[in-house]
This record gives C-alpha cells, sequence and structure tokens, in this order.
C-alpha cells in the first residue's frame, strides 16, 4: 500500500497502546438489536403528520425528562442518549471522563415552537438552557458520575469516529484511564426533514425500501434517529468487546456537501486507521445510498484495497435503520464488533437492482460469513470531514 | 505541554487588556453570507491574519453559536396559521420557506469546512461544541496531532450575541452584551522553535458542581473565555499564570501559561 509523507503525518496506529472497548448499547431505530440486523429487518416505517417525505426510521421510544432535569423542555437526542447511558453496563465509580457526540440541537421542534415567539426576551430562555452551551454534556457527565475531562464533538456525520479518536486519544495520553463515549441524533422531525430535503439528500421515494445503499433506485438518504454509548479503557481484560487500533482524520479542503473527485483526502483518513494492513474481514461502509456517495465509496474502496478490493467485503446498516446522522458512526462502530464476534457481517438490504457504478460485495440482502481480526468503519461528513477507525476483536 | 508559536484574533466589539495586541482587530457584527453565518466569517477573518502552512498543519476548532438561527424560519413560520412553526400544511408546503442553505449555516462543523476550503488545509480536524472548558480538556488532543505534524491551528469562535442566542447570554450572565468573534492560536510540540511561551493542563482535579449563573462582566462569548484570558497573559507579559475556567454547570479545569 503506497504512503507518503504526507499520509504518514495523518497516520496514527495505536498497535502495542490499542484502546480497549469494555461494553456498548444501542438505542437504534425499531429498537432492533443486533441480531435483528444480522437477520436484516428493516426499521424504515412510512411517516406521518407533518414530514415533507414519506419514510424515515424512527426510534419507537417515548422520551420523558428525568425527575432531575432542571428546565421546562428537554431535547429528544439527551433523553435518547440517556436511555443508551443506561443501557450500557459500565461500572460505576471510575473518574469517567465523557466524550458526547451530539449536533447542534436547534432543529428540534420543541426548541423552535418555543424559541420563535420568544427570541427577544431573554426572561423566556430558562426553558431551554437545556439544549445549549454546555448543559447537554455536563448534565450526562453529572448522571454518569464522570469526573474526568470533558468534551462534546460535532463534525456531522463522522462525530461518532471523532469522538472515538478523542477518547482513545485521551487514554492513551494518560489523562484519564476510563471514558464514556455517546453519541445521539434526533433530527427525525418535521423541520429536520425539511433541512436536509430543501438540500434534495433525502429519498422523495413512498418505499419501505427506499433506503437501498448501492441499488440503482436510490434517490437519497432515509433518515433515521438514535443514540449509541461505549465504555474504553486502558485496562481491558480478556473479556472486552474488542479494541481500538487505530485512526485517521483528514478533511477534503473542495465542497461543503459534494463529495471530492480527488480521493486523496478520503484515502488519507482510511489509509491513516489501516496503518499497514492490505486487508481487513469487513468494512463498515459510509453507504447512505445517495446518487452521489455510494459510486464514490465503490471507487474508493478498489484505490484502497486494490487488487484485493473484491475480496473485502462491506455493507450499509443504514440500508436497515437510514442514516442516524450523529449517532451513525457510533452506532456503526458497534455494528463492526459484533460482526467481528460473530464473524458475521450484516447485510446491506433492499440491493435488488444493483448500480453498474458499484460492483463489490456488499453483501447483498444476506448477512455473510466474514473472516479476520479487524474491522474498518468510515464516516465522510457535511463540511468536507473525514474519518475512519480501525477495529479489532482480538488485541493485536 | 504544547508552545505558543502565534495567535491572531477578531472580535465584533472592545475587549479590555488585548485590543493593543498587534494581529488583533475589532471588525464589528460580521453578516450571515449565503452559505456561511457569522461564526465562519470570523473565523475566516481570524486566520487570514495569521501566517501558516495549511498542508502541514492540524485544525482543532471550538465552535459556539454559528448566529441566529430564528429569521432562516420567520418565512414558514409567518404563514402559519395558528402560530406554530409545524402545523397543518408545514408539511405540504411551508417547509419549501426555509431557504436550502439553512442547515449549511447551521452545521457546527462549517467553521473546520470554511477554513479548510479557504486555506486547502486536508489534514486531521476536529470540532467541538461551546464550552469554557473546552479549550484544556483538548490538550491532549492537540498533542496528538503534535506527534505526526509540525503545527496545530486551535479556532475558538463565536457569534453567540445576537436574537436568541444574546437572549440565552443575557438571561446567563446578568444582562451583559456579548462580543463574539474568532481567536487563532497555532502552536507546536514543547521546545520546537520560537515560541511566545507553553500551556499545560492546570485542571486536575477536574470539579463540577451546581448551576450557577456566570460571574456578570464576563463579555466574551463562552468558547472565546480561554482565549481570551490567554491573550491577557500574553498582553500583559505574565510570566507564568494558572487561567481557571469553569462552565455554566460549574464544571472547572485550568491551564497554566509559562512565558518563554
Amino acid at each position: 500500500m503506497e504512503s507518503n509523507g504526507l499520509t504518514r503525518a495523518w497516520e496514527h496506529k495505536l498497535e502495542g497502546k490499542p484502546v480497549g472497548i469494555m461494553r456498548s448499547a444501542m438505542v437504534i431505530p425499531g429498537l432492533l438489536e443486533w441480531e435483528d440486523l444480522r437477520a436484516g429487518k428493516s426499521a424504515v416505517r412510512f411517516l406521518t403528520g407533518e414530514a415533507p417525505v414519506p419514510t424515515g426510521a424512527p426510534t419507537p421510544l417515548v422520551v420523558d425528562p428525568p425527575q432531575d432535569w432542571p428546565f421546562l423542555l428537554m431535547p429528544r437526542a439527551l433523553g435518547l442518549a440517556l436511555a443508551a447511558l443506561e443501557r450500557l453496563d459500565y461500572e460505576p465509580g471510575r473518574p469517567y471522563g465523557m466524550v458526547l457526540g451530539m449536533p447542534n440541537l436547534f432543529s428540534e421542534t420543541a426548541y423552535l415552537e418555543w424559541v420563535l415567539p420568544h427570541r427577544d426576551q431573554p426572561e423566556f430562555m430558562e426553558a431551554l438552557l437545556g439544549f445549549s452551551h454546555d448543559f447537554p454534556l455536563n448534565f450526562l457527565a453529572e448522571r454518569a458520575g464522570c469526573q474526568g475531562p470533558r468534551l462534546r464533538v460535532d463534525s456531522a456525520c463522522a462525530t461518532g469516529n471523532d469522538a472515538l479518536i478523542v477518547a482513545g486519544q485521551w487514554i492513551q495520553a494518560g489523562v484519564v484511564d476510563d471514558v464514556l463515549v455517546v453519541a445521539a441524533s434526533a433530527m427525525l422531525n418535521p423541520v429536520g426533514l425539511a433541512l436536509f430535503h430543501n438540500l434534495q439528500a433525502l429519498s422523495p421515494v413512498r418505499d419501505l425500501e427506499s433506503s437501498c445503499p448501492f441499488d440503482r433506485r436510490r434517490r437519497g438518504f432515509v433518515m433515521g434517529e438514535g443514540a449509541a454509548a461505549m465504555w474504553l479503557s486502558k485496562s481491558a481484560g480478556p473479556d472486552c468487546a474488542g479494541y481500538l487500533c487505530g485512526y485517521g482524520q483528514s478533511m477534503n479542503a473542495e465542497k461543503f456537501i459534494d463529495l471530492p473527485k480527488d480521493l486523496e483526502a478520503m484515502k488519507a483518513a482510511c489509509r491513516g486507521a489501516l496503518g499497514s494492513l492490505e486487508r481487513v474481514a469487513y468494512v463498515s461502509a459510509h453507504g447512505t445510498g445517495t446518487p452521489a456517495n455510494d459510486p464514490v465509496e465503490t471507487r474508493l474502496h478498489r484505490e484502497l484495497f486494490g487488487a484485493l478490493a473484491e475480496g473485502v467485503p462491506l455493507s450499509s446498516v443504514k440500508s436497515m435503520i437510514g442514516h442516524c446522522l450523529g449517532a451513525a458512526a457510533l452506532i456503526e462502530a458497534i455494528v463492526c464488533l459484533k460482526a467481528l464476534r460473530d464473524q458475521m457481517a450484516p447485510p446491506t438490504i433492499n440491493l435488488r437492482q444493483p448500480d453498474p457504478a458499484c460492483d463489490l460485495d456488499y453483501c447483498a440482502l444476506e448477512a455473510r460469513a466474514i473472516e479476520g481480526n479487524f474491522a474498518l468503519s468510515n464516516a465522510f461528513a457535511f463540511g468536507g470531514q473525514n474519518s475512519s477507525i480501525l477495529l479489532a476483536r482480538e488485541r493485536p | 505541554m504544547i508552545d505558543l508559536v502565534s495567535y491572531s484574533a477578531v472580535f465584533s466589539g472592545p475587549l479590555p487588556g488585548v485590543d493593543h495586541l498587534p494581529r488583533v482587530h475589532m471588525v464589528g457584527p460580521a453578516p450571515t453570507r449565503r452559505m456561511l453565518a457569522p461564526i465562519s466569517g470570523y473565523a475566516l477573518a481570524a486566520a487570514e491574519l495569521l501566517e501558516f502552512d495549511p498542508v502541514r498543519t492540524g485544525l482543532v476548532c471550538v465552535s459556539g453559536a454559528t448566529g441566529s438561527t430564528c429569521e432562516a424560519f420567520d418565512g414558514a413560520w409567518g404563514r402559519s396559521e395558528d402560530g406554530r412553526l409545524t402545523s397543518a400544511g408545514f408539511g405540504r408546503s411551508r417547509y419549501k420557506r426555509i431557504h436550502p442553505f439553512t442547515l449549511i449555516r447551521s452545521l457546527q462543523n462549517q467553521v473546520p469546512a470554511a477554513l479548510s476550503m479557504r486555506f486547502g488545509m486536508k489534514g486531521p480536524c476536529l470540532n467541538v461544541l461551546e464550552s469554557v472548558t473546552a479549550f484544556a480538556s483538548l490538550l491532549p488532543n492537540i498533542e496528538a496531532m503534535l506527534s505526526r505534524l509540525p503545527r496545530v491551528l486551535l479556532v475558538l469562535a463565536a457569534a453567540g450575541g445576537r436574537a436568541e442566542e444574546g437572549s440565552k447570554m443575557k438571561l446567563l450572565a446578568a444582562g451583559s452584551d456579548f462580543v463574539e468573534g474568532a481567536i487563532c492560536f497555532l502552536f507546536t510540540r514543547e521546545g520546537h522553535g520560537e515560541r511566545i511561551g507553553s500551556i499545560a493542563s492546570g485542571g486536575a482535579p477536574w470539579e463540577s458542581g451546581a448551576r450557577e449563573k456566570a460571574v456578570a462582566g464576563c463579555t466574551a462569548a463562552p468558547p472565546l473565555r480561554a482565549g481570551v484570558e490567554l491573550l491577557r497573559c500574553v498582553a500583559a507579559d505574565d510570566m507564568g499564570r494558572r487561567i481557571p475556567l469553569h462552565d455554566f454547570y460549574r464544571f472547572q479545569s485550568g491551564l497554566d501559561w509559562r512565558k518563554r
């Protein structure tokens, strides 16, 4: 594999000091579990009410503010984050750090309905403070009993990977031994849908198979919502779920939304994560199902793995749970760990009419047996931010 | 520990103690542009004042409020029959009155995106959301980037002084008017090349407590405060100082500054 000075500069191998991933938890569309994803179940549903598009992948969980919530309104994204944290089996009492991956909450309906008529009235802003500044991060950190450093990351669709990278760097630096990483997104509401639909990013097709990455019928992504949580630790034992072994980050420096023609920056992020590996057992594709993304990602896969490309399976769970935006990458990291544990890649469902420009092994329609210790998970975000992580089942 | 090589800043209004520094300019309130919110305008203007190699520099951003988002929804909201944005008709037609670039202007990672596109920065990037204490928590991450690249550009930026964002700040900080802007710091590894001073974490043990209103008179938007205090150390020619930092939730940390 080629490596030039710039690529080496972006490479962050953690060989010799991989970071342990002790436990993980997901709260995802349809309240699906890993076994459901293996079986190819879909959480995509027809939307009702004032949704400007016909389909989405909702998480059927009513989120009520906890008793100690101090404000009138609570963000749904924070409620989903709390739910994921509650499902995470972490040991209380450790001096955890926390990294929260949670983009700007301005598009939540409750927030906008309140702020629009009261925007110039400071006395009405108390109700909204839970959406703003450091409150979401610190509320979550206090609930988890965190005593270490804390940050809230937002790099759009790359948020989950970047949150893991931040946590891994803290542990490697010896700042803290244990970090809780939580990511959440709840833009599946009329406003969130409108914002993406006005950019022509969403599928307008009234079809429960409208989330169809790599299929010639794809017209855009289907929006999901959800949350995920992980416990990372310096002192990972044999019962841990896996390891974070490498990562790479880069920027395209080209366009805000559209993917670049020159894939060098995206390749650099992937190579930064892969290090010296020439192949992996599985790649969790970004796989949004937009007309532009999927052929570019196919080309990227071929340029990364060369002659081995067709033997490295990749798939997109976004075909089943839609695109959960800020939570997507952390959800997909958990999917990678489960895939490595079971040696089984989840399918790309709805792939019935393959796009001729997308001609790799996407594990179409059914889960696929895989072999190996490593998985690569890619996230390519609006704003041209690329973030890739390498995960392992056994300590390398 | 990381070393400060250079700095620059732009602000919407005067800030005592830093106004006289070179490469610190008062530019007035930044406008909203087609695809760029005011926060990116400040970040770009501050970075333009700095000399750095965009190819061999990593990027870390702490971004606050991008600007006001309410006005983007006024077209759709104003046509509602019952005063609610998402009432009947929103999903059929009123949503089309929200400008297509609203999402782009509201994305928090537009700051690194804008810097990347303007200067051709292709290296690693990290974007975190506003908190006063973020600077301290980020030091290990900046050091990790510096283990591979000779320079890291840290950009603190916020445009939280207007409309609903200004109203929130007035509630939290006893009626102060807030200065928006961006501050750029160029860092290198400890002991490498010419430097102004060094920064280390002064925050352990991390502490937290119940929420209190912030102290009145803190006139810089939250993401800028740590940077403003650091600029004041430089301006005052401080040989060494502990800079305490605390968020609105009273999570506390700090920075240790030493002049070289």
